[in-house]
Formats: structure tokens, C-alpha cells, sequence
């Protein structure tokens, strides 16, 4: 396969084979669904038809050699020979051979696509070879349809050699995050638990407060377990004009407030009075959701944050929010999405699914945009949901932009 | 346009990637923008952003529905997304950017339900609200502008590459923008 999108630069130093530990039974990650990404959700469901065929299995050697003058070699996640015994159940009755001469041990072999040859010509090929000429058998020639692309992990490499064709898990994944990247990223989350607690509080206090929607975000440091910002959306925030601003959305803002800090400045940042649609108040004394955000980390929280400083406690400026973690209530719009992904932020994790407006999610019931990974954009982050417990669900308000 | 070309010019000189935009109300400047992501180290700092937000400083949001962009360079996904959520009622820009244009670059943000690609896939489900385009305006212009800006040295980036082998080009790129 070509065209690989390639892991974000700094993965690399994942691609170490570890051996991968599985989480304790009760950790709450167990919590965190994986998003799967656009392609990897169109490679588990695309299938491409192909030409298989019985050989008598002491010519398979001769008979791949031959082949290769004449077929492109590709596939290469599926075994290219198959004992009977591994053919999937569905596919035995079909592919069932009439035993001549019964003392012959067949393979089956996987030819190619039917796009690379016509039946025919591959017949007729096929007849002139040893295997077939000496005997005078027909080359049964059948067409089985098998999936076009590599399988993402070995559980799907499992189904689909039960389903399909015997696949080949090569431990890599072309279509979305590494395997290592995902269970790294997992476990270097700061506390998600408690930080989607918080980004469901800041919302509820930013409908509470009547200046905005509910809808939250947190912005985690992973390097100093700092929360950078905690913001609610305010886009119903009246200046003293009367109208707010429709795109002071949560995740807006909270980048805003990182970049603030980044800033080191408590007022006067922008020359275009964007300070008046926030205030140019850090977290610690942003009205109402900086409260609940205090006061959330005292009651949940005794052994870090150091909230009192504005400084940031890494010694480097930071780029923009590279690497950092962004803990949301809801699934954010396109242009929220799209405003992390600039930020270069390394993980995202979301409550609320929004069907109708979010831009995440790849898979059916939702708008399938997956823009946390896609090949054509310039940053990638891995991405979840959280599943939440009965009763913990949040209001979603469907329709609008979260 | 030309003003938007303008800004852009003054963007590159402040160490900015060189987008600029205008507002137009009632054939009237009533914004402007230019990116201004690496002073205020925040990436949505994006030229539309910051007119936008200056907009309403002064105007209600429903002024949008009368107002026009022009931006020298296809807007983003996110800023595609933005005008679509305020509402804007046309969108001119310069060359398409076909690394996260959300107006037709890479997906088209602001026509049908907003979530198709280039090819033409449509997935999800539909909605209501999108926005015209028209794109390829002093396209060669603003182009050659981002060409003078990526010859230079980003500072803030974390590892940045050699740039050594990099030079300024400026021949026309063929216009390849649908005028939509």
C-alpha cells in the first residue's frame, strides 16, 4: 500500500515493538472510546473481488514464480496460499474442489484482483503450466471478494480470516494512529476523569450564568499536569452594544486563554479589542466558570496544581497548544475542530457526541467528517469519547455548534 | 481586493503569514483583518477571526447577512466554518489553499451540509446555511505574497527544517480554482 499518511513527527519515537500491557480491569480509561479515523472506518468495510484458484500444492512455488511475469503482486495482508483447512466457513461450500486425483494436496491460491486480468487469459495461462498440462486438469478459477485494505490491529486480522480470507496483521496501522501512539497517548492523559468532570462543570456554569451555551473545555499540560484554561462557551455574553459573539465557543476560547498566558500578559494583547469579548482575564479570576474550576480542583484534587502563579511551570514557551490535551464536554464544531488541530493539540477527549454538528466523529449517525485525522491535513491527534455512566449524560442542544 | 492584497503586505512585514481581508457592507470597509497568529501565539488568530471579532465590536451579528469578504487567500476549514456560522453572505478570495482550504481546497465547508471533500464525496447528513464563493482573484498575487513568507524562518516553530534549499519562485501557478 502507498500513500501512507505518515504519524505526526513526534510519534516516532513510539515505534519501538514493545510488547503492550494491557490496562488494569478497573482502570477508568477502559471509560475512553477510541475514535476510529475515516479511513481506518472505509478500510474495514471496503472489499475488492479476486480471482483464487486450486493448485496442487508441491507446484505452489513454480506456479507463483510464473505468475509474477504477469500479475502485479498486491495484497500483500493476505495469505497468498491457503491449506483448506484455514478457508472461512462461508467460503468452503463454495470453493469445494472435486477431489482429482483425491491423493493430491491442494492450496488455494489467491491470484490477483479480477482487474488485473481477464478469467480468461488467466486460464489460459494457467493451463500451460506444468501443474495443469501434465494432468490435464481445468483450472478452476473462482472469484471471492476479500478486503481491499490491511487490517488496523489483530483482532481484525482474526475476523477477517474467519470472514474473508486468511489476513496478515503487520502491527502498524496506515490508516490512523500506531497502535503504540494510541496506548501511549492513553496513558499519558492527565487524570481524564477528573478533567471531563471539569469541562462539564464549566458548562454547566457557563449556561447557568446565562452567557453562554453548556458546553465546556479543559486544557491540560501533560508536562506539568497543569490546567492551562478552563472555559465555558459565551457566546451569548452581551456587551454593553447588546449582541455577543456566535463564535466565542468553549474551545475557542480555552485556546485563547493558553496563548494569553503563553503571552504572559494580563491585558491589551490584541489590537482589535479582542480583549473587551474576553476580558483579558487568566483562569484564575475569569468570572464564573474560573470559580468552578478553583473550586472543582479543590474538592476532587489535593496534589498538584499549583493555580496561583500565572507563569506556566515547563521552562520553554510552548508552540502554540502542541502536545497538549484538550478535555471537552461536547464534540466540537468544524471550526472549533479545525481550531485544535491548528493548535497543534496532541490529544482530544470528548463527552457528548453532536450528531448534527460535530466534526470528529467518523462513523455513520453524525456528520463523518473525522478531522482529527485526516491524510490531506498537516496535524493529526488521537481522539476520544467518553463513555458516560447513566445519568451522567449532558444536555446536547442538537442542532447547534458546539 | 487590492486592499485585502495590502494588509496582506503589511502581515508579511510583521513577521505574519501574509492573508488580509476586508469586510464590505454597502460598498463600504467596515473591517479588516490580517493573520495574526505568531504574535498573539494563538493558531485560530486567523486574518477572518480578527475582522470578524472587530465586527462585532460595532455591529450587531446580524450584519453578516449583508456583508461580503474578500481574503486573499481561500479561507481555512475552521475560519469556512466560522463565516458560515455568522452567516456571511459572499465570500471572494485570491488563490485556493489546498492544504486546509475549507471553501473548496479541502472540503467545502460552505456549500450543501458542509462536509464534502474535493472529490465530491458527500457523507453525513444535510443542513441549511452555506455561503457563495468565488475564487482565483489576484490569485497570482496573493500566491507570490506566501511564497515570500515561507522563504523566511519561522522562529516560534518547534523543530524547524532547513530552508536552505528553499527559494523564491515567482512564476504563475496555473489558476486551477473552480470559480464557483
Amino acid at each position: 500500500m502507498t500513500n501512507l499518511p505518515s504519524p505526526t513527527m513526534e510519534s516516532e519515537q513510539f515505534f519501538d515493538e514493545e510488547e503492550e500491557v494491557p490496562l488494569e480491569k478497573d482502570s477508568p480509561l477502559h471509560n475512553l472510546i477510541l475514535l476510529r479515523t475515516l479511513q481506518e472506518i472505509k478500510a474495514a468495510v471496503e472489499t475488492i473481488d479476486v480471482f483464487t484458484v486450486p493448485i496442487p500444492s508441491r507446484s505452489a512455488n513454480v506456479v507463483l514464480s510464473s505468475l509474477r511475469a504477469i500479475v502485479p503482486t498486491s495484497l500483500q495482508h493476505l495469505r497468498r496460499l491457503v491449506k483448506p483447512c484455514y478457508i472461512p466457513d462461508s467460503l468452503v461450500d463454495f470453493l469445494a474442489v472435486p477431489t482429482t486425483p483425491p491423493e493430491e494436496n491442494i492450496l488455494y491460491l489467491l491470484v490477483c484482483p479480477v482487474t488485473d486480468i481477464s478469467e480468461e487469459n488467466l486460464r489460459n495461462f494457467l493451463q500451460e503450466l506444468p501443474a495443469f498440462s501434465t494432468t490435464g486438469v481445468v483450472p478452476r478459477i473462482m472469484t471471492v471478494a476479500v478486503p481491499s485494505s490491511q487490517p488496523i490491529s489483530a483482532v481484525q486480522a482474526t475476523e477477517w480470516s474467519a470472514k474473508y480470507w486468511p489476513a496478515v496483521y503487520k502491527r502498524g496501522n496506515p490508516y490512523g494512529p500506531h497502535p503504540s501512539i494510541v496506548s501511549q497517548s492513553l496513558r499519558a492523559l492527565v487524570d481524564p476523569e477528573k478533567h471531563l468532570r471539569l469541562a462539564k462543570q464549566v458548562a454547566t456554569q457557563a449556561a447557568s450564568s446565562g452567557e453562554g451555551l453548556g458546553f465546556g473545555a479543559v486544557i491540560v499540560d501533560p508536562q506539568t499536569g497543569q490546567i492551562l484554561a478552563a472555559a465555558g462557551d459565551a457566546r451569548l455574553r452581551c456587551k454593553e452594544k447588546g449582541w455577543g459573539n456566535p463564535l466565542d465557543h468553549a474551545a475557542m476560547r480555552a485556546i485563547d486563554m493558553v496563548a494569553q498566558r503563553r503571552l504572559g500578559r494580563t491585558q491589551n494583547v490584541r489590537p482589535d479589542n479582542k480583549v473587551e469579548v474576553w476580558d483579558g482575564k487568566y483562569l484564575e479570576d475569569e468570572e464564573a466558570p474560573a470559580k468552578a474550576d478553583t473550586k472543582a480542583d479543590e474538592n476532587s484534587n489535593t496534589e498538584n496544581e499549583d493555580k496561583d502563579g500565572d507563569a506556566d511551570d515547563r521552562k520553554d514557551d510552548g508552540y502554540l497548544c502542541h502536545n497538549l490535551q484538550v478535555y471537552l464536554s461536547h464534540e466540537p464544531c468544524v471550526m472549533c475542530s479545525m481550531a485544535l488541530l491548528h493548535s497543534r493539540v496532541g490529544a482530544v477527549a470528548f463527552g457528548t457526541r453532536m450528531t448534527r454538528t460535530g466534526a470528529l466523529n467518523a462513523e455513520e449517525g453524525g456528520r463523518q467528517m473525522g478531522l482529527f485525522w485526516r491524510p490531506e491535513l498537516n496535524w493529526k491527534f488521537v481522539c476520544w469519547q467518553w463513555k458516560a455512566e447513566p445519568g451522567e449524560e449532558m444536555k446536547s442542544h442538537e442542532n447547534v455548534d458546539a | 481586493m487590492q486592499s485585502a492584497l495590502q494588509i496582506a503586505t503589511s502581515a508579511l512585514q510583521s513577521n505574519e503569514v501574509p492573508v488580509g481581508c476586508v469586510f464590505v457592507h454597502d460598498s463600504r470597509i467596515i473591517a479588516s483583518g490580517r493573520n495574526d497568529t505568531n504574535r498573539s501565539l494563538c493558531g485560530t488568530r486567523h486574518a477572518e477571526l480578527v475582522a470578524i471579532d472587530k465586527i462585532l465590536t460595532t455591529y450587531p451579528p446580524s450584519i453578516f447577512k449583508e456583508t461580503d469578504l474578500y481574503v486573499t487567500v481561500e479561507p481555512c476549514i475552521m475560519c469556512a466554518s466560522a463565516l458560515r456560522q455568522v452567516g456571511i453572505r459572499k465570500v471572494y478570495f485570491g488563490c485556493s489553499n489546498d492544504r486546509f482550504g475549507g471553501c473548496g481546497g479541502v472540503l467545502k465547508v460552505h456549500e450543501g451540509d458542509g462536509t464534502m471533500d474535493v472529490s465530491g464525496n458527500k457523507i453525513g447528513a444535510g443542513g441549511t446555511g452555506g455561503y457563495e464563493v468565488f475564487g482565483g482573484i489576484y490569485s497570482s498575487s496573493a500566491v507570490v505574497k506566501l511564497r515570500e513568507f515561507y522563504v523566511q524562518e519561522n522562529g516560534r516553530a518547534p523543530v524547524a527544517t532547513s530552508k536552505k534549499g528553499r527559494e523564491l519562485k515567482t512564476d504563475n501557478l496555473p489558476v486551477d480554482v473552480d470559480v464557483l
